[in-house]
């Protein structure tokens, strides 16, 4: 069975904003890396639109920065998923839409053979969390305190105990933490 | 939490096996609870550690019995099979952790959350494994197993002042050299010594004062 693996960035006190935390080249070239091996990429409605607005341009116009242009071209191919209520069609390439996260589709997907499954919305790996659908955990802590925003890890009801496997520090000063959930 | 240094970016945690251990000043460890509990050998002082166990003792082993995952020789399994799931109110979630049996014989048992393990391949895969860090308590094979392969990460030793001359040792010859650090250390009221170790890399030798 193929890893679920959420992958997000947060601030040092827990919010999650893809405004405010702009990778620099060398976490662009790990993220290269993690979607180099994956081959489907769920997102909720709000990542995705604002992934849909910039990334397709940077592929037509490329900025001549390589890992970032290499990024572009990376999440333009890799197959999406996107779950909304409300989104009537999606027009980015690859892409499909899905009304809402069904525990069974999702175990179905994971029992495909391929590569990994990224999650990497803050709503979204809440919702699979509480499906218990998620393997790995890959949070990049940046070295920021933004005192407010949206947390990460909102209407969480029972206790969740995480085992730290890895650690991966940048120049940057962010911090990616691997931590897989520890199985009842 | 033990970890190793992948490269300047990466770290890689693993388990840590810690050995706990009641031994007396020549190193004896066995049968430190009661009479009964292992008589092998015609041993006469089961129950050793009793008249000195005090509410300083009592306030150290609490914290150091709190749920971890164990990794026990077969002796030492029966023996606790056969007396904690009875009693898991002196020590909370022992039966919901997971108890590694080191055992050539044995492949099942009724108290939950059992697993067999046949080999030392076994302990180094559970070692590079995800999860609580491992306990070995008593089962002094086992330990002497694990420290002739450098496997413990840590010894956390409760020495007490006494000797007994004969009984299962905790060290034999079958350790290799190997240098700890003290990290941790309180002595009781009864002159019961805890001390907890982790290790520390190679023995270094020289001439003292030079």
């Amino acid at each position: 069975m193929r890893k679920l693996i959420a992958a997000i960035n947060m601030t040092l006190d827990g919010f999650c904003d893809h405004t405010s935390m702009i990778p620099d080249d060398e976490l662009l070239q790990h993220y290269n890396e993690l979607l180099s091996n994956a081959d489907t990429l769920l997102y909720g409605r709000i990542t995705y639109q604002l992934m849909e607005s910039y990334w397709p341009v940077i592929v037509k116009n490329p900025t001549g920065n390589q890992p970032t242009d290499h990024f572009a071209v990376l999440i333009d191919n890799i197959p999406k998923i996107v779950y909304s209520h409300t989104l009537e069609n999606v027009d980015w390439k690859n892409t499909i839409l899905k009304r809402e996260v069904i525990k069974e589709e999702v175990l179905e997907l994971k029992q495909q053979t391929g590569k990994n499954i990224l999650a990497g919305s803050r709503s979204l790996i809440v919702t699979l969390m509480q499906l218990d659908l998620i393997d790995e955990f890959q949070l990049c802590v940046h070295p920021i305190i933004l005192g407010n925003g949206l947390p990460l890890f909102e209407n969480i009801k029972d206790r969740i105990n995480l085992n730290l496997i890895k650690t991966k520090t940048f120049g940057c000063g962010s911090v990616i933490h691997y931590y897989k959930p520890v199985k009842n | 939490m033990k970890y190793f240094k992948k490269s300047e970016q990466e770290v890689i945690y693993m388990r840590k096996i810690i050995v706990l251990s009641f031994i007396t000043l020549d190193g004896v460890m066995q049968a430190p609870g009661e009479p009964e509990e292992d008589p092998s050998g015609g041993f006469e002082y089961g129950g050793w550690v009793a008249p000195y166990f005090d509410e300083a003792s009592g306030q150290v082993m609490e914290k150091q019995m709190k749920p971890a995952d164990l990794l026990l020789g077969r002796k030492t399994f029966e023996i606790f099979a056969s007396y904690w799931p009875e009693h898991a109110d002196f020590w909370p979630g022992i039966n919901d952790v997971t108890k590694y049996v080191l055992s050539g014989t044995l492949t099942t048992s009724d108290w939950k959350n059992s697993v067999f393990l046949s080999s030392l391949a076994d302990i180094e895969k559970l070692k590079n494994s995800t999860g609580s860090d491992i306990q070995v308590h008593g089962s002094g094979e086992l330990a002497q197993l694990l420290l002739k392969h450098d496997l413990v990460d840590e010894l956390w030793l409760k020495i007490f002042p006494l000797t007994l001359g004969k009984g299962k040792k905790l060290f034999n010859y079958g350790s290799i050299p190997a240098a700890f650090t003290l990290t941790e250390s309180t002595v009781t009221p009864s002159g019961v010594i805890f001390a907890n170790y982790k290790r520390a890399g190679k023995v270094e030798t020289g001439t003292v004062g030079s």
